[in-house]
């Protein structure tokens, strides 16, 4: 072979695989030409020595001798070249394999099992031919290409044998699977990409991304559906809307979306924390969707956080009951809200509404009651509040003190223009509540018109709006009930109604000139229609009206056991003070992380004023599940006043709390909690979703395949492979004029050409 | 005889004029209040105005207080003067409206207890006779589910003009019949530093003790806030506001008083 290769300068191998080429500059056609007009001259010439011999043989045979070298000649000039086509060597497949919790779903029926295989199983199956008459897909494309296999859910990660292929993956990121695995493999010649997956994704970029990426790089996807594309009949609670936190003694609404798969019957929700059933619901389930909104209404009755777990009883024939609950965190804030409430002299109305509301353990109420010209009675303050003994407060800092101002009877001329001003402010920017209650010196008849008060409140008032009246009549509701907390007496809507309907009469009220536009009227008269008690949001905050002075016998027209008056006061002064904006509040972006996704933590600062501060040391302190504490400072986020950011990354499962600090501030730190679980995105919606994969396949240029027909994708894939060898590489062009053989060749045949001319005497 | 008709031409004056006050001009009233006292009181009452410390100021009229006298009846059926002296009642109302901004009704007003309906319109009944007391059961039951809802009796032992022996009787009786209704929270007295003394006017030796037994002045406290529900004088007060039978000094103590209780009432 060596002295082969010596003489033709190309191995035999190279002359197989390549094909001969004439890169000289004269075109071979030409040479054609001069090769037949050199032999006729050749022929003319040597005919001449044909009469001179008569050994025509031999002419014959030094004329082809002849011809030949001419030709070897103008091979020689026409450049010949073998081309040979460079292929590579080595050339990859990627075999992507769906790892997340989904994929251990028990639905996968593989050709020639009797039982159904969970998803993850068959993949290994597929991928080892484990059981069938194939060799398996890994076998079949190792040999024309090297296989790389990757196991994907919320990472990727290269998997050196298919036993590391285990479903435990929380998420499905099927964008960052291909990503990732594309960005590893760059560089190198990859063939085409099999992706295995029941095509379910939940977090990370789409899927028609995924797909567009290979595409661009013009590597075909091949992908292959696992699982049932019918869903199965399932329970899910799909989502939930929680508040994060509320005050003692108030009503929790929350709101889950639930999917009722192939159920038609009516089933029950329940809200759990721990073991106790806190409430449960009877759901009828729509007809047209399987999607469900549903409301569940509860009191908390337990001081600090719990988690809570709404629930569906599972169904005797569900076999994916993980979907059926989620749990969210609640917190209960339990410092009681201060709440002013000025009276311009001593009445009833003073009385039986500090009755109802005294001992509270949400608020606390301080009264203050004037008893004169600067004279006040004060009840209910603390040390801080002793300004209070000269009257209302002053200064932006002794108002912002409280979260509500309930105003009794008492006129405006008593407050000084800055005082109203402050009322206005209070509202529209603290967020604090308002409450104006009915009486000879309220509304228009205190001369509130035109006053900073009279455009918060949610009635209009006139200085000619009628005198008071001392008459008894009973209040109807006019709209929201059973829907505004403030009107819910029972949790029961039916009850809630009947409760209304049989309230006691009212005595006295002020008129007005009507309800404001946007304001809600929640009572008028039943005699005559007036307005008596309306709502509204104001700024930050929220404003009552109610306009009668007689509320208290409410109190003392109904039998003792029945709490009537206290409900509705109790939860009307809630309803005021909670939206109060704090100096210190802390929140975190969510109740549930799964463990190790990062906590982002915020803090935001108020002055005393309520301003914004910018410059606070803020610290927040993370205790985990273990006890272990670990401060995290705190960042002014630049683009927002006042605020303030930290992350923290929670490994461990369980319950976490977090207490912000501000350094060189009194009062003890805000806390707020949050849970790490494993979450159950996976659980939720598990059929095969074929058309997401379909899609990606034909958007990537490949095709879809069942678990049925899979096996037909080596073959599929041979071509591309092949296809994939030379794709891309330019030929290269080896001279063969310099080839020893050919002078070997002219110069034997020049002394061939001799020895016959000598011995046929020609020479 | 005699001395009961002079009482009641006086009673005549007192709440005539006290009618005729409605259409008056607050210096009118003022003034036409001091020429009736006069007419009383013999001139005493008229330097007692003269010296009040606690002025009511300027203010402008709030939801009415409905000061009422309680009407009760007796299980043998006889009177025991609980509508005895009437014009004490009016004279506290007016001192009540003069020396404070609450807005006082001056309308003479009588609850029945077996009107149940009615006291609950009326959350605030001052009870007194002269002598010892039985109630039917339905009024007794009317007396308890009043104080529950949130009702105040304020009740003060008459003297009377009967035996020394029942110079408490009403006191005892009535004690005696909260204690019934409350076993297991018996009124108690009320120590001299309960802000009840001392809301408006000072009393640091608590309420004064014209004449009758005295026992002190006892209060039914609401459990677990301690609210005096019902309060219970052994000094017969209320013939203290009817001004004519004790100095003018007591008898201003004893209308001071009676504002203290319901200014406390009304913010408690």
């Amino acid at each position: 072979m060596h002295l082969l290769e010596k003489l033709f300068n190309l191995s035999p191998e190279m002359f197989r695989e390549g094909h001969l080429v004439f890169t000289g500059r004269i075109p071979p056609q030409i040479l054609v030409l001069a090769l037949l007009a050199l032999a006729a001259v050749a022929w003319f010439t040597y005919r001449l020595v044909i009469k001179r011999t008569e050994t025509k043989r031999a002419w014959w045979t030094v004329l082809a001798l002849r011809i030949v070298l001419i030709a070897v000649l103008l091979f020689v000039l026409a450049g010949p070249a073998m081309r040979l086509m460079r292929s590579r060597q080595d050339v990859f497949t990627a075999v992507l394999v769906d790892t997340s919790h989904s994929m251990g779903v028990t639905d996968a029926a593989v050709p020639g099992q009797t039982t159904l295989l969970s998803r993850i199983d068959a993949a290994r199956q597929l991928l080892m031919g484990e059981g069938a008459k194939n060799e398996g897909l890994l076998k079949a494309l190792n040999h024309s290409s090297k296989v790389l296999v990757y196991g994907f859910d919320q990472d990727v990660r290269k998997v050196t044998a298919t036993a590391q292929l285990k479903a435990n993956g929380q998420f499905t990121n099927i964008f960052r699977g291909v990503r990732d695995m594309d960005a590893e493999l760059r560089g190198l010649p990859l063939a085409a990409v099999v992706l295995i997956s029941d095509g379910g994704r939940n977090t990370g970029g789409s899927t028609q991304d995924a797909a567009a990426l290979l595409k661009a790089r013009g590597v075909p996807l091949y992908t292959i559906g696992l699982g049932n594309p019918n869903p199965p009949n399932d329970y899910e609670v799909v989502s939930i809307v929680a508040p994060k936190r509320v005050r003692r003694n108030s009503q929790v609404e929350v709101q889950a979306t639930v999917r009722h798969t192939g159920y038609k019957e009516p089933f029950d929700i329940t809200v759990n924390r721990g073991d106790s059933v806190i409430a449960t619901r009877k759901v009828e389930p729509s007809t047209d969707t399987d999607l469900d909104q549903v409301k569940l209404v509860f009191t908390p009755d337990h001081e600090g956080s719990a988690t809570y777990k709404i629930s569906i009883t599972p169904a005797k024939d569900e076999k994916n009951t993980e979907n059926n609950s989620r749990e969210f965190v609640l917190e209960i804030q339990d410092d009681r809200l201060p709440v002013l409430y000025v009276e311009g002299s001593p009445r009833m109305e003073y009385r039986f509404l500090r009755r109802a509301l005294y001992g509270d353990s949400d608020f606390r109420l301080v009264g203050l009651l004037r008893l004169g010209d600067n004279r006040f009675y004060v009840q209910g303050a603390n040390e801080n509040e002793a300004y209070l003994e000269k009257g209302f407060p002053t200064t932006v800092e002794q108002l912002y003190g409280f979260q509500a101002i309930i105003l009794g009877d008492i006129e405006a001329s008593y407050f000084t223009p800055a005082q109203l001003a402050m009322l206005e402010e209070f509202a529209r920017t603290r967020g604090g509540g308002l409450l104006m209650l009915g009486g000879v010196n309220s509304f228009g008849l205190g001369k509130y018109t035109g006053t900073p008060v009279a455009k918060m409140l949610p009635m209009d008032i006139t200085a000619n709006d009628g005198a008071y009246s001392d008459e008894q009549y009973k209040a109807r509701v006019k709209q929201g009930i059973g829907v505004h907390p403030v009107m819910r007496l029972s949790l029961d809507p039916e009850e809630n109604r009947a409760l209304w309907s049989q309230a006691p009469p009212l005595i006295g009220i002020t008129p007005v000139a009507g309800v404001k536009t946007g304001a809600v009227t929640l009572l008028t008269s039943e005699k005559d229609n007036k307005p008596v008690f309306a709502v509204q949001n104001y700024g930050a905050g929220r404003v009552a009206a109610f306009t009668s002075g007689g509320s208290w016998y409410w109190r003392v027209s109904v039998p003792s056991t029945v709490e009537f008056h206290e409900k509705f006061w109790k939860q009307l002064v809630r309803w005021l003070a909670v939206g109060a904006k704090e100096r210190l509040s802390a929140n975190t972006d969510a109740d549930v992380y799964a463990p190790g996704k990062p906590a982002i933590i915020r803090a935001t600062a108020l002055a005393k004023d309520l301003q914004p501060v910018n410059d606070a040391v803020i610290t927040a302190t993370i205790t985990d599940p273990l006890g272990n504490h670990e401060d995290v400072p705190m960042d002014w986020i630049l683009s927002e006043e006042g605020v303030y950011q930290a992350q923290y990354v929670p490994q461990e499962e369980g319950d976490y709390r977090v207490a912000v600090h501000v350094d060189g501030w009194d009062g003890k730190p805000v806390e707020t909690d949050f849970r790490v679980s494993a979450p159950v995105v996976e659980s939720a919606d598990t059929a095969l979703k074929e058309d997401v994969l379909r899609e990606m396949a034909k958007i990537a240029n490949g095709r879809y395949y069942t678990i049925t027909d899979a096996h037909e994708l080596p073959n599929e894939l041979e071509k591309t492979i092949q296809d994939a060898r030379f794709a891309g590489m330019k030929p290269e062009d080896r001279d063969l004029w310099d080839m020893p053989f050919l002078y070997a060749l002219a110069f034997g045949l020049m002394v061939v050409e001799w020895g016959v001319r000598r011995r046929s005497g020609l020479a | 005889m005699k001395h009961d008709k002079i009482y009641r031409q006086k009673l005549d004056e007192v709440m005539g004029g006290i009618e005729r006050i409605e259409s008056l001009s607050r210096r009118s009233f003022l003034t036409t209040s001091a020429k009736t006292a006069a007419g009383l009181m013999l001139g005493s009452f008229a330097g007692l105005l003269g010296t009040s410390t606690a002025r009511a100021d300027k203010t402008v009229e709030t939801g009415k207080f409905i000061f009422p006298r309680l009407q009760f009846s007796t299980i043998d059926g006889t009177p025991k003067h609980w509508d005895i002296s009437p014009d004490g009642d009016a004279i506290l109302r007016r001192e009540l409206k003069r020396l404070t901004n609450t807005n006082v009704s001056m309308e003479p007003k009588v609850v029945r207890l077996g009107d149940f309906d009615e006291m609950c319109r009326n959350p605030f009944v001052f009870m007194t006779a002269g002598g010892s007391f039985e109630l039917p059961p339905n009024e007794e039951q009317n007396l308890h589910e009043f104080l529950e809802r949130g009702g105040f009796i304020m009740a003060d032992d008459c003297m009377g003009t009967g035996p020394a022996v029942n110079r408490d009787a009403f006191f005892k009786c009535y004690s005696n019949l909260i204690n019934k209704l409350y076993p297991d929270n018996p009124m108690r007295k009320i120590p001299y530093d309960h802000e009840i003394f001392h809301i408006y006017f000072d009393f640091p030796q608590g309420s004064p003790e014209l004449q009758g037994v005295p026992h002190g002045t006892h209060g039914l406290f609401e459990p677990g806030t301690g609210r005096i529900m019902s309060w219970l004088s052994s000094g017969d007060i209320h013939c203290g506001w009817c001004s004519r039978w004790f100095t003018p000094e007591k008898n201003m103590e004893a209308i001071k008083m009676g504002i203290n209780v319901i200014i406390y009432f009304l913010s408690h």
